[in-house]
């Protein structure tokens, strides 16, 4: 089943500042696929659109098979969109807006009505599922960064959707959380979830997207393609920002040579 | 400017509560036709902003320094009605959880901070810049004025709340119980301190902060409500308020129009006249067995209540004949 | 963005060494007072916050107690405190309070010191004069400056009244989590939507005051003169602006936040607080000494 299907998409802010330009792709149901860009690229932006946030200027976007616009997410389209696509946001600070991390994954939950025992169930689980059960009575100013990218992963993991929009979802976590992050979208993958994320962390999309799509600092997709393809093709990466020439030491000898981030 | 506890007696207290529950309720309201759902992060972040700004040091003459309240900018530029409700957020978090400022205060804080000082400010802002550019050497003057004069009105109306308490409630042996100077004091010193330091670093800094947001945003700054004689009279009904409380202290016999006189040094005939029609409105008041502090309380509450409902009454319908008759 | 390649090599003034040498003396320690002052603002409210958290972990009366039967007891005492005449129970309730708080085990010195020492500081130093100018029978006469009975009993009432309601709020502050104290403003009927505004306010409260540290420390480190007074207030009025700008465009960002998380205008809170004997106890006495104050 076609999950996303998005056709010639422009958008831009206040009606000035180009964000996107023509973007035209499908996802398809349980897939990995990875938006990678260097930053200003717009791929926040396009997640925003995918999410029902915001919407095109022109083009239109179709998700489940129904064209999204504002009117429609006024309407009964929308609990069931919320409760099947949820975005992580680049910047946890925004997502983070709750009194403490126990109110904060129990937000979603709350706002789509479930019952009181099945939203409690779902927080305790959470919370131990990604080890963060100490910070239950902390307030969001109170962790650090680390640890509120994992609260906020925690936030939308309860709502249980079948579809994960990830923003950078690995930024500021260390290398063993992101380790067991990735280990734990692998899982929720084979269990049929979508996973779609934007990043510009080139060590982790080979495990984290059997596809993946490069936009460039016009704003366009420049390839699209299995992952493996796109990621052996230097020149383009390096055209396109993602890796450049570094300048660093091996025993004593400085050489350069291309390096990602 | 933050009252704590126990500065104000009861029945100021109750009946800043009395003026200020409608209004909340109102610009809610209002806040809401405008916005929708999206006031809530709007609110928050302008109660923070609120909160925050009071605690920039802004460097004085002579290598002191002094805060801002910031009412009047936050008026100006997020409007009146935004303005009240952010400051009210901003003001019960600092009492409640940071202890600045009391419980018992909260409306009476609220009433000089969120509700006085940025409706004043907001006021004088569109009257004197009118429609020149807001970087304009009228447009800075009236910012400069609107911060200067809204601060000083709001001070003025701590300073009655002060000074009317040793009139409101006496000990035992006619000793203060409260705040224990008159008007004669607290008004010279509160008008002294704003007059002379606070205002100007207020206007300054008004002048200042508007000039750099328009200067990132110059679309933000739009006159949203329309100034129409109704607000005008809106401005006169907020300054009558206090007055008309100060008025009712007579119902209870602890201050007669010639005492008024002495401590203002003068009294509006039409005051007179209100203090006439609350004596014969509320003669039958006094109900024996009443005489318990909280049922005086009370009474004192209701007849703040109807005393603003009656005041607001008569200036709505002036406004609203004024309108007719400028409409004709 | 800008290609890498023009950040590959340094513009040469870059690579000389920074003018000017090191002259303790020539640095005025007042010549940024203002944003040193603003800085240990800051620190000192951090530092608060942080030690008024250290108490609601202990195991002490007040803190076992369901939060809204402790706001609504302390709401009628302070109450109560704001309508007594006399000196005497105005004492016991200050009694009571520092009972309350040996029984919530918070050091004692602690409060004492937070409730005397900063809150009702400016409350002394206005209750001193009226000792003079409050008129009434003499009874002690020192140059011009006459003491009366009536100036003291005044004096003694309005600094014993702000005391105690001060400290039956700091008991309050400091034996309940912030957003309990929020959650429990239910029970006077406040819209859970206004308790939910309240609640992102003190959380985004903190992220703007991080951000003005930093704005104040990147200054600091990068001040050389002394900033002349238009200088100061230009920039602090720039700041102003910036985080204006910030806190607005946060707004937007944090609604995107709620809306896809289902947000529609209306929340629903979600609390653990239960009634338990101590809370009836709790609400008896506070509501007892109210009744005797007004019967009284």
């Amino acid at each position: 089943m076609k999950i996303f299907e998005v056709r010639d998409i422009e958008y831009s802010y206040l009606g000035k500042i180009e964000a996107l330009r023509g973007i035209s792709l499908e996802i398809e149901s349980a897939e990995k696929v990875a938006i990678i860009g260097a930053n200003g690229c717009g791929k926040s932006t396009f997640l925003k659109i995918l999410n029902g946030l915001i919407f095109p200027d022109r083009g239109e976007v179709k998700a489940f098979g129904e064209i999204l616009s504002q009117e429609l997410m006024n309407g009964e389209f929308n609990s069931i969109f919320r409760s099947k696509v949820a975005l992580l946001f680049q910047n946890p600070d925004v997502q983070l807006f709750s009194p403490s991390v126990w109110d904060e994954i129990a937000f979603g939950p709350l706002q789509l009505e479930l019952p009181k025992e099945e939203v409690i169930k779902r927080v305790e689980d959470i919370l131990i599922l990604l080890r963060i059960g100490h910070l239950r009575e902390r307030s969001p100013h109170e962790l650090s960064i680390g640890e509120k990218r994992k609260v906020a992963i925690a936030s939308i993991l309860t709502i249980n959707p079948d579809v994960l929009l990830l923003d950078e979802p690995t930024a500021g976590l260390d290398p063993r959380s992101t380790r067991e992050l990735i280990s734990l979208l692998l899982e929720a993958n084979d269990a049929g979830k979508t996973i779609i994320t934007a990043t510009h962390d080139l060590h982790t999309i080979p495990e984290i997207a059997d596809r993946c799509y490069i936009f460039s600092e016009e704003k366009k997709i420049i390839t699209e393609g299995r992952t493996d393809d796109i990621l052996s093709d230097r020149n383009l990466l390096e055209r396109c920002n993602l890796i450049h020439q570094h300048k660093h030491r091996h025993d004593e000898n400085w050489h350069k040579h291309p390096h990602g981030h | 400017m933050h009252i704590p506890d126990g500065y104000l007696g009861p029945q100021t207290y109750g009946a800043f509560y009395a003026i200020m529950i409608p209004i909340w309720y109102w610009a809610s309201r209002k806040v809401k036709e405008t916005l929708k759902s999206k006031q809530v992060p709007l609110l928050a972040l302008g109660a923070a902003f609120s909160f925050v700004i009071m605690m920039f040091n802004v460097p004085a003459p002579g290598g002191s320094t002094g805060h801002a309240v910031g009412g009047a900018f936050i008026a100006i530029i997020l409007g009146p009605w935004h303005a009240l409700m952010s400051l009210t957020v901003a003001l019960v978090i600092q009492s409640l959880l940071f202890g600045d400022g009391g419980i018992t205060a909260i409306a009476a804080n609220c009433f000089n901070m969120a509700l006085v000082m940025p409706f004043t400010a907001y006021f004088i802002y569109w009257l004197i810049r009118g429609s020149a550019d807001i970087l304009s050497r009228r447009g800075l003057v009236a910012a400069f004025m609107a911060g200067y004069i809204s601060l000083n009105i709001a001070a003025l109306f701590t300073a009655i709340e002060f000074g009317i308490q040793p009139f409101i409630a006496r000990g035992p042996n006619g000793e203060p119980l409260y705040c224990p100077y008159p008007l004669s004091i607290t008004i010279p010193v509160m008008g002294f301190e704003h007059l002379a330091f606070f205002g100007w670093i207020e206007g300054g800094i008004t002048a200042l902060v508007l000039s750099s947001i328009a200067k990132i945003e110059p679309a933000l700054i739009v006159k949203e409500v329309k100034l129409n004689k109704l607000w005008v009279f809106i401005g006169i009904l907020i300054l009558l308020t206090p007055l008309g409380l100060i008025a009712q202290g007579t119902s209870w016999g602890e201050w007669s129009g010639e005492e008024l006189k002495r401590i203002l040094g003068f009294i509006p005939e039409g005051l007179k006249n209100l203090e006439n029609l609350w004596n014969t409105l509320l003669s039958g008041y006094n109900i024996p067995g009443w005489e318990g502090p909280l049922f005086q309380s009370l009474g004192y509450i209701l007849s703040a209540i109807m005393g603003v409902v009656m005041v607001s009454g008569v200036i709505f319908m002036i406004g609203k004949l004024l309108s007719f008759w400028e409409e004709n | 963005m800008k290609p890498v390649d023009s950040f590959r090599t340094l513009p040469a003034w870059l690579k000389t060494e920074g003018i000017g040498t090191f002259q303790t003396t020539s640095f005025e320690t007042r010549k940024s007072s203002f944003i040193k002052k603003t800085l240990s603002d800051i620190t000192g409210f951090l530092r608060d916050t942080l030690f008024t958290s250290v108490w609601v972990r202990e195991k002490g009366f007040l803190q076992g107690m369901d939060p809204r039967s402790k706001l609504l007891g302390v709401l009628f005492l302070i109450i109560t405190v704001s309508i007594m005449r006399t000196i005497n129970p105005l004492l016991y309730l200050y009694i009571l309070s520092v009972i309350l708080a040996i029984a919530s085990r918070i050091k004692i010195v602690f409060f004492v010191k937070r409730v005397w020492f900063f809150i009702p500081f400016f409350a002394g130093v206005i209750a001193i004069p009226s000792l003079f100018l409050v008129p009434g029978k003499p009874i002690f006469s020192f140059l011009v400056l006459t003491i009366t009975r009536e100036g003291i009993t005044t004096a003694t009432i309005f600094v014993l009244r702000v005391a105690t309601s001060v400290s039956f709020l700091i008991l309050l502050i400091l034996t309940t989590k912030w957003d309990h104290i929020l959650k429990a403003l239910r029970v006077f009927y406040v819209p859970s939507l206004f308790i939910l505004i309240l609640s992102m306010t003190y959380r985004y409260i903190y992220l703007l005051i991080y951000t003005m540290e930093d704005m104040h420390i990147s200054l600091l480190s990068r001040t050389i003169k002394r900033h002349t007074l238009q200088e100061g207030q230009r920039w602090i009025a720039g700041r102003i602006g910036f985080i204006f700008y910030k806190s607005r465009r946060l707004s937007g960002e944090v609604y995107d936040a709620m809306i896809s998380r289902g947000f529609r205008g209306e929340v629903s809170i979600l609390d653990t607080f239960r009634m338990k004997g101590v809370d009836y106890l709790w609400l008896s006495l506070s509501l007892g000494v109210f009744i005797m104050e007004i019967a009284s």
